[in-house]
């Protein structure tokens, strides 16, 4: 007798009497039948190992009468631990713990899957062993899973007996069903386990995906990887760059001593166990043969972080020595946790490359500003000095031509006694290239003013035709002594009694007004004629115009036109009037050359333009353009 | 005011100041002369002319400073004299720097020596105390 009983795996509410490999309790034995029915119900209820273990115990109990009772259930290691026991006093229950650690169940054939009956003769071993425990007879059932022994139950008893067919089919019913429970409350334990790691896992991917250092990273999974796989320690090593071993990146559940051991431990890089995890292998062992004796760690797991082919750095938990721990429910939780880090990790590298790179970007950005700002303060300076040797030069000439021109008119005017017509001619030649000279260095400070940018518009709303009327009666004497004819036409739609307002400095429009009419009579032969007219312009204007003024909306703007009926300009010419020092005219005609371009120059800071019409031998007309001013 | 007007002069060119000197003589005007500013400051507290043309690029105490100084002085006669500024530097912001020192007005060189007596007298008909 005494064949292994296997369980089928069917539910626990299946009756006793379809069970295989077991006779049901026997009609002659109704409440070992009802015993087992309601053993089979209470399995039901049980979630964990030790409530099947406390409810087979029940069960033996109602079913079968014995006076002491013991349940054991196998360990992860495959051996036979004490989980449940009736009517041993505790001393037993130690020797029966030491005897199962010491290996008794192997001794006594359980192991193996053998059924255990003190009336078998062949159990005499059984039989003597139990006497231990003051009982004459007794029983032992391997209960036997899937995949092999998963745990046994016991019943004793202190008077002698024997087992018949119909105890002892029950028993085997009990052991079977009892198989099934045991399986159950395993698949029950290992789903809250997943569920409980899938949560962890969530947590831990969403926690993660926020944070930012490596440093918090390395506690939010330390802390996490204790609270998921209930391990009293964890610890999360990182690689070091400079040596490339492993230092201590977070710890949880550690004593001071421990981390510190830990520690050197990893410094001493050439532990075999450290090596796997540099080369990226998942390491179980002993914690004494991880990291050293005398820390009190006992059996320790480490899973090593890998971001692409690299160790970067590894989770491991643990437990003191002496605790019992369940590594193979680590491992896979270990191997999670490593891919959620590794993933964390390298995210936060990449995102670190990026700011990295964009500070040296930035840095470049600044560099090169700043050298930018260094050229446009030295050009600002070279330009300063520019104006301020111009503004000395304008000085030094002036203060001798201030006595130069002021004894040619105390001369001229016989203030020292009476000057003859010759004298007099030769004096008014004097005065006119001091004249002349004064010019050219009022020109020479306008330019330089304004290239260099120290030019300031006084711009406000102007009365166009005021400035225009203005210069034109100052010149008039001049169109007047050369039988010039001089005329204003005002062509602008509409309104005739509203002033035209542009948006324009006064001294300085005037000054290109009047710089187009002296030009214009010093050009157009006696008898000819200047006709000055204002428009209004539309608000497109002259593309170059308007790229200069960027991106500004084009703006209404009024346009002065002075033409003359002098010999024109060739086309080939009419540029380069506008140019430094370039004088097209016969020499005949005096002037600095400087005139044109400085008037041009103000027109565009006005927001404007000066340009030129000319056909050669019919005359010239010159355009002013100036914005209006908003109304 | 006495009956013939003292014009003081200050600037550091010999030439101007003797053309100044005929252009106002000219005009029935007395005329102190001073080579630099510190001079200029010494002759206004020492002779109290009606008037003071006044160089403002000179080596030593500026005409800007000796505007300054004219106007910060204790005596209110000193302090109101009118101070007509005439130089060579005709830029803008050297105009608004001299009135801003505290000149009354600001005249550029060359100068019309046909207008500049009446210039000079009517500075001294528009006195004011400060």
């Amino acid at each position: 007798m005494g064949g292994p009983v296997t369980a089928d795996g069917t539910p626990a509410e299946a009756t006793p009497e379809t069970r295989d490999g077991g006779v049901a309790p026997g009609s002659n034995d109704p409440d070992r039948a009802r015993a087992l029915l309601a053993a089979t119900n209470a399995f039901l209820a049980c979630e964990d190992l030790d409530a099947v273990s406390r409810e087979i115990s029940v069960a033996i109990h109602e079913m079968f009468g014995s006076d002491k009772i013991g349940v054991t259930i196998s360990d992860h290691e495959g051996a036979l631990r004490l989980s449940h026991a009736i009517g041993f006093s505790a001393d037993e229950e130690t020797r029966i713990r030491s005897a199962l650690e010491a290996g008794e169940g192997s001794i006594l054939g359980v192991i193996e899957g053998e059924v255990l009956w003190s009336d078998d003769p062949a159990n005499e071993a059984f039989r003597s062993r139990i006497q231990v425990y003051g009982a004459r007879a007794g029983f032992m059932l391997p209960i036997i899973g899937p995949d092999g022994l998963v745990g046994s139950c016991s019943g004793i008893y202190l008077e002698p007996r024997g087992f018949d067919a119909a105890f002892r089919s029950a028993a085997q019913s009990l052991a079977a069903i009892a198989s099934t429970a045991i399986a159950r409350a395993n698949a029950v334990g290992e789903l809250h386990r997943q569920r409980r790691r899938s949560d962890t896992l969530l947590e831990l991917s969403s926690l993660l995906a926020t944070t930012r250092d490596r440093d918090d990273v390395e506690r939010i999974v330390c802390s996490l990887a204790l609270t998921a796989s209930g391990a009293p320690f964890a610890l999360v090593g990182r690689r070091d760059e400079v040596t490339g071993g492993f230092i201590i990146g977070a710890t949880d559940g550690l004593r001071p001593e421990q981390v510190a051991g830990i520690e050197q431990a990893l410094q001493a890089s050439d532990r075999p166990s450290l090596r796997q995890l540099l080369e990226g292998a998942l390491v179980t062992r002993h914690g004494e043969a991880a990291v050293g004796r005398g820390l009190g760690i006992g059996e320790a797991m480490g899973a090593p972080i890998v971001i692409g082919e690299r160790t970067e750095g590894f989770i491991a938990i643990g437990a003191p020595r002496g605790e019992t721990v369940r590594p193979a429910d680590w491992q896979e939780l270990l191997i999670a946790f490593a891919a959620v880090t590794a993933t964390a990790l390298a995210r936060i590298a990449a995102v670190s490359a990026l700011a990295r790179q964009r500070d040296v970007l930035a840095s470049e950005v600044e560099e090169r500003t700043r050298s930018l700002l260094t050229a446009i303060a030295e050009l600002r300076l070279a330009s300063d000095a520019k104006t301020d040797f111009l503004a000395n030069v304008s000085h030094e000439l002036r203060t001798p031509l201030t006595s130069i021109l002021g004894f040619i008119e105390i001369l001229a005017t016989g203030m020292d006694g009476p000057v003859n017509d010759e004298q007099a001619r030769d004096l008014e030649t004097v005065r006119v290239s001091s004249r002349h000279l004064l010019e050219l260095i009022d020109d020479l400070i306008d330019i330089a003013s304004i290239e260099s940018g120290r030019i300031q518009l006084q711009v406000g709303p102007v009365a166009v035709e005021e400035v225009v009327n203005d210069a034109v009666e100052t010149i008039r004497p001049l169109a007047d002594a050369k039988g010039v004819a001089l005329k204003v036409v005002r062509a602008v739609e509409g309104a005739d009694d509203q002033p035209i307002l542009v948006a324009a400095d006064r001294g300085r429009l005037r000054e290109i007004v009047l710089n187009l009419l002296s030009n214009a009579v010093k050009f157009t032969p006696a008898a000819g004629g200047v006709v000055v007219s204002l428009a209004t312009a539309p608000a497109a204007g002259d593309a170059d115009a308007d790229a200069v003024a960027g991106l500004l909306p084009p703006r209404p703007s009024v346009e002065i036109t002075v033409r003359d009926t002098g010999p024109g300009i060739e086309q080939a010419d009419q540029e380069r009037i506008f140019e430094k020092f370039v004088r097209i005219a016969s020499e005949a005609t005096p002037g600095t050359g400087l005139g044109l371009p400085i008037s041009r120059e103000l027109a565009r800071l006005h927001g404007g333009d000066l340009t030129v019409e000319s056909s050669p031998g019919v005359g010239s007309s010159f355009v002013v353009r100036i914005p209006r001013a908003d109304p | 005011m006495t009956t013939v007007p003292r014009i003081l002069v200050v600037d550091d060119t010999p030439e101007t100041r003797r053309l100044m000197r005929r252009v106002l003589e000219r005009a029935s005007i007395a005329v102190i002369e001073a080579g630099t500013g510190d001079e200029g400051l010494a002759a206004i507290r020492r002779d109290r002319p009606d008037a003071v043309v006044l160089d403002l690029r000179m080596p030593g105490m500026s005409g800007f400073d000796l505007a300054r100084a004219v106007r910060a002085d204790p005596d209110p006669a000193i302090r109101s004299t009118p101070l007509l500024a005439c130089s060579a530097s005709v830029q803008a912001e050297v105009r608004r720097e001299a009135l801003d020192a505290g000149c009354d007005a600001f005249e550029g060189k060359p100068f019309d020596i046909r207008t500049f007596p009446d210039l000079v007298l009517g500075l001294i008909a528009q006195r004011r105390p400060r």
